[in-house]
């Protein structure tokens, strides 16, 4: 980490506080839309470029516990940034030689895999499960928190009451993606 | 460690380097593990897509909010909005313990989290209503999911719909409303619904109603906005 006020940031991010995720955002915004003003990309487009970038650092922190040790938080957003607008380009079928360098010089972001269909199923059926199952089933699949983390951040009563209803949760989830 | 806690430990990159391969090694031996680990990635990945959905309509709510063509630099309106400013603060502490304080002190716009909206070529009605709605623009949304509703009937947009009546004050309506989606299954803001159906008779100063709906969302879903809400069931025990 490069300096105090940065380390803060990330401990906010790690703690999964979204406010810190706003003002990362407002934090590198300028800066971020400047460095690509050159390319052929509209406003609509980089901003969302940009949104997509912040949530995918936030992401490998909150769930991979990330730490940002050789690259600045800043560097590793860009870094993200470039890998999109050359992804960009490469969907509208431009020359993308003419972009490479933009992910030459890149090799710490590790793009993750594509989603596959039951993922995709699974991602659309969470809206449909009460909020208690949504918060219970993400604190431990996106969280990665321990049952008895959840007992302690949490009301419920113990370990076993957290463990049956997050196999209710689960079942229910699967049943909405068979039907 | 039981299998669980392995997984876990594995995904959040928390286990040494020789804990991360033996732990490779007993996967490729082990199809048990190995499927209950695809699982936990694939639920995990789901939740990031879900998840992603939901930062990405926090970040544009925050971009409309504050993009420049909402910010005013004539002189004359800067002042007008620091009298008004002024004025607002003023009457805020003159009616601090009035009925209109209490709700605005617990009522906030609720995002679009329904109806993603992205670049591209989607103008559809629905995504229309929806960006008309982030766009703060509530009479055209409420027009358009009227007449969404009116073609094909979805108890989450009824929400929306509902939601666009409070903003525009028609809360009389938008309470029934509420009532109405609620009795729909496949609907997925029934915690939500209920704090704003909750605040909607507040406004009305129907406070038993308001009452009533806490304690059913308090029933159904304790976690949710749970600090706020026991303030507004405490702050309503003084007008039942």
């Amino acid at each position: 980490m490069k300096n105090k006020s940065t380390e803060h940031l990330y401990q906010r991010l790690l703690s999964g506080d979204e406010s810190a995720l706003v003002e990362v955002y407002e934090e590198y915004k300028s800066e971020f839309l400047n460095f690509f003003k050159t390319y052929d990309i509209n406003l609509e487009s980089i901003l969302d470029i940009y949104q997509e970038s912040i949530i995918v650092i936030y992401q490998k922190i909150i769930v991979e516990n990330y730490e940002l040790t050789s690259s600045s938080l800043k560097t590793y957003i860009f870094g993200i940034g470039k890998h999109k607008v050359y992804d960009y380009f490469k969907k509208r079928k431009s020359e993308t030689h003419l972009f490479e360098a933009l992910i030459a010089d890149n090799k710490e972001y590790v793009k993750d895999e594509e989603p596959n269909l039951y993922e995709l199923t699974l991602a659309k059926n969470i809206k449909l499960i009460s909020n208690s199952c949504q918060d219970l089933l993400k604190r431990f699949y996106y969280r990665g928190l321990s049952i008895k983390e959840i007992v302690e951040q949490t009301d419920y009563k113990d370990e076993n009451t957290v463990k049956s209803y997050k196999s209710r949760c689960l079942k229910k989830l699967k049943e909405l993606c068979k039907s | 460690m039981n299998e669980d806690q392995y997984i876990q430990e594995y995904i959040a990159n928390r286990l040494s380097e020789k804990q991360r391969q033996d732990f490779e090694v007993l996967m490729q031996k082990d199809s048990g593990l190995k499927r209950k680990f695809d699982e936990h990635k694939s639920l995990q990945n789901a939740f990031k897509i879900h998840e992603a959905e939901r930062l990405k309509a926090i970040l544009k709510s925050h971009e409309i909010q504050n993009s420049p063509k909402k910010r005013y630099s004539s002189k004359p309106v800067i002042y007008s909005l620091v009298a008004v400013f002024l004025m607002l603060v003023g009457l805020t502490i003159y009616f601090n313990l009035s009925q209109q304080n209490l709700y605005n002190q617990f009522y906030d716009s609720y995002p679009n989290v329904y109806q993603p909206i992205v670049r591209g070529d989607d103008t559809s009605d629905l995504t229309e209503a929806f960006m008309l709605y982030e766009n703060g623009n509530f009479s055209k949304a409420n027009e358009l999911f009227s007449s969404l509703l009116n073609q094909n009937y979805d108890p989450n947009v009824d929400f929306y719909y509902g939601l666009s009546l409070l903003e525009l004050d028609n809360v009389e309506e938008a309470v029934i409303r509420f009532k109405e989606v609620q009795q729909n299954e496949n609907f997925q803001f029934k915690s939500e619904l209920l704090w704003f159906q909750a605040l909607g008779y507040l406004k009305i100063e129907d406070y038993q109603n308001a009452s009533k709906v806490l304690i059913q969302l308090e029933n159904f879903d304790n976690n949710f906005k749970s600090k706020k809400r026991s303030e507004l069931q405490d702050a309503l025990k003084s007008k039942l």
